[in-house]
């Protein structure tokens, strides 16, 4: 019979206890942690499928920007290198027993590598547990030293123990690095923004934003390759010239690859020619001019001269000596062109651009203009009613932001089949200087 | 995997008995062993490499073994007057069956059996234990003293259940 205080009753018996727990706890732990690696795998998976389709793209476009690819060249190295030294620094100073430790440390570099993160955050990180592992090893050496003089044997199982715990912290690390992307929304962003940054300064409108929408406005100069006419071989000696016109709608671009794009769209596009000094009759029996379709009792001629009463029957009177015919003939344009890129900077991009249109015929008319007089006086009869251009032209973009571009694109265009008959020799061409503030998305 | 392996190994008989002298019963120190690996292996980057690993990784196994208790809380009021310093007991014999004993303290109140085990066998004060289970110093002090007498007793009757036997 003792009497004893009960705290020290139980702090004898149950201080120093060891349970064995069944196999199950293990069991239900293994198979949770598994479940958390399936969780990781598929993101690790993803950030490499991205890595290599972004390395399929640069190569599959052999136009790519050279720029980028210089870019990982240079950065390379600095990965690769940074753990190799950091190694061998390491096995200077570590037993030979912790270097298969370190193999493993070098294979998770390895493939955080391949996961393509971010690499300054990567090369962080690696610093990070660098520092940390000597340190580790040291303390735990001591924690051995210590333990050896306290207890007894187990020396051994110490040893284990410590290895053991190095491994954990080390795998854990690997798929900590794995896991932080899950973890932690923003990491992600960081790595789509650290793309953007790295990649897209230069090429950033080429591959990001494949369509560009801008409504355009022009300014036309109208012209003819010769100085006849196109309403009848009588005034081929007139004296002719174009008028300024306009041309407006909506121009649409899809780039192909980096040099490449196509540019379509729809545009209402007017040009006019004037032909001056043309000599008006009125009466009621007269020549037409031959590619008019009249609609009034007005009659035309080149210019007074002895051979108008041979023209016209002299039962006409002469109006009006100085008057001029304008000539418009209007069409909805649709462009076909494609562009190639010269010359691109983060400010502007400049662009060669060829192609043609199809021109469809919806205005059609000619006026007569003398003194305050102004009348219409029909249509031409020898217009096409669809008609073709060649265009040629340089395009200059002046960004914005990212997304909004000042868009200045002079264009040569010239029509092949203006009219069906009696050309006389005539083909306008116009120029044009096309303005408009272009979208990209 | 094999590393937590390893892990698992070697502290697995360690953490449990801590387990079971902080749960109500077996199933509930299975649990808690589960948990608390899991516990381990998810902050095990978290380790400073300060103090022993195995220090931390008993205090992780503590902690989940509040979490689950901390809530419930013995119906009794005991006032202060009851709170005894320390409680003697009459042994007949020093070879207490450890089953026994353990079973003794797991049929505790959830909140004296903390208590119980923070104060007397992990040597935390009873400011630290107010801090842990969020209660008053003076209840962590009353829940103890509670503890100790039920313990008394409980032995009490289990010894004199042995004579008759």
């Amino acid at each position: 019979m003792t009497n004893k205080n009960i705290d020290r009753l139980f702090q004898e018996k149950l201080k120093n206890l060891d349970a064995k727990p069944s196999a199950k706890v293990w069991s239900g732990i293994e198979s949770k942690l598994k479940k958390k690696k399936r969780r990781v795998l598929p993101m690790w998976w993803l950030g490499s499928g991205v890595a290599a389709i972004l390395i399929l793209g640069f190569l599959l476009f052999p136009f790519s920007d050279n720029s980028v690819i210089d870019q990982k060249i240079e950065n390379d190295p600095i990965i690769t290198s940074s753990p190799e030294k950091n190694n061998i620094e390491k096995k200077k100073n570590v037993p030979d027993k912790y270097l298969e430790v370190f193999e493993d440390k070098k294979i998770t570099k390895k493939t955080v590598v391949a996961t393509k993160e971010p690499e300054d955050k990567k090369l962080e990180k690696s610093k990070k547990t660098l520092k940390k592992e000597p340190y580790l090893i040291s303390k735990n050496e001591e924690k051995v030293v210590k333990k050896d003089i306290e207890k007894h044997p187990e020396k051994e199982s110490l040893v284990s123990e410590k290895i053991a715990m190095e491994k954990i912290l080390l795998t854990h690390k690997k798929t900590d690095s794995l896991l932080k992307k899950e973890q932690k929304p923003n990491s992600k962003k960081d790595f789509l923004s650290a793309i953007e940054n790295k990649d897209s300064i230069k090429i950033k409108p080429e591959i990001k934003k494949k369509w560009a929408v801008s409504p355009v406005f022009a300014v036309l100069s109208s012209n003819s390759f010769s100085n006849s006419s196109s309403l009848d071989a009588r005034l081929n000696s007139n004296k002719k010239s174009g008028e300024s016109t306009y041309s407006y709608g909506i121009k649409v671009d899809y780039k192909i690859n980096k040099k490449w794009a196509v540019q379509s769209g729809i545009h209402l596009q007017e040009i006019a020619f004037s032909t001056k000094n043309v000599s008006v009759y009125s009466g009621s029996t007269g020549t037409n001019l031959s590619n008019i379709n009249s609609k009034t009792s007005l009659f035309f001629d080149s210019s007074p001269s002895s051979e108008v009463t041979s023209l016209v029957s002299s039962s006409l009177n002469s109006v009006n000596n100085k008057a001029v015919l304008n000539q418009s003939f209007g069409y909805i344009e649709i462009p076909l062109e494609i562009k190639y890129n010269l010359f691109n900077s983060e400010k502007i991009n400049t662009n060669l651009v060829s192609g043609f249109s199809s021109l469809f015929l919806n205005k059609n008319s000619i006026r007569v203009k003398y003194d305050d007089f102004s009348e219409d006086i029909g249509e031409a009869n020898n217009l096409n009613s669809i008609n073709f251009s060649g265009n040629v032209g340089v395009d200059f973009n002046f960004y914005f932001d990212k997304n909004w571009l000042l868009n200045i694109n002079p264009m040569f265009k010239t029509q092949f089949n203006t009219f069906s008959k009696n050309t006389n020799g005539f083909q306008p061409y116009y120029l044009g200087i096309y303005t408009g503030i272009k979208y990209q998305f | 995997m094999a590393a937590q392996s390893e892990v698992y190994q070697l502290f697995s008989d360690k953490l449990f008995a801590v387990c079971l002298k902080y749960s109500k019963n077996y199933q509930d120190a299975e649990d808690t062993l589960q948990d608390s690996f899991l516990t381990i292996f998810d902050k095990i980057k978290q380790y400073k490499n300060e103090g022993s690993f195995e220090g931390w990784i008993k205090r992780i196994t503590i902690n989940v073994a509040l979490q689950k208790y901390r809530k419930s809380s013995p119906l009794q009021l005991v006032k202060e007057d009851e709170i005894e310093e320390s409680v003697e007991i009459d042994l007949e014999d020093d070879d207490l069956n450890l089953d026994f004993l353990l079973e003794t303290i797991q049929q505790l109140p959830d909140r004296y059996r903390l208590v119980f085990n923070l104060y007397v066998l992990d040597n935390f004060s009873h400011k630290e234990i107010a801090k842990m289970l969020q209660i008053a110093e003076g209840t962590s002090k009353s829940n103890l003293s509670r503890a100790r007498l039920i313990l008394k007793e409980k032995i009490e009757i289990h010894q004199k259940k042995k004579e008759k036997a």
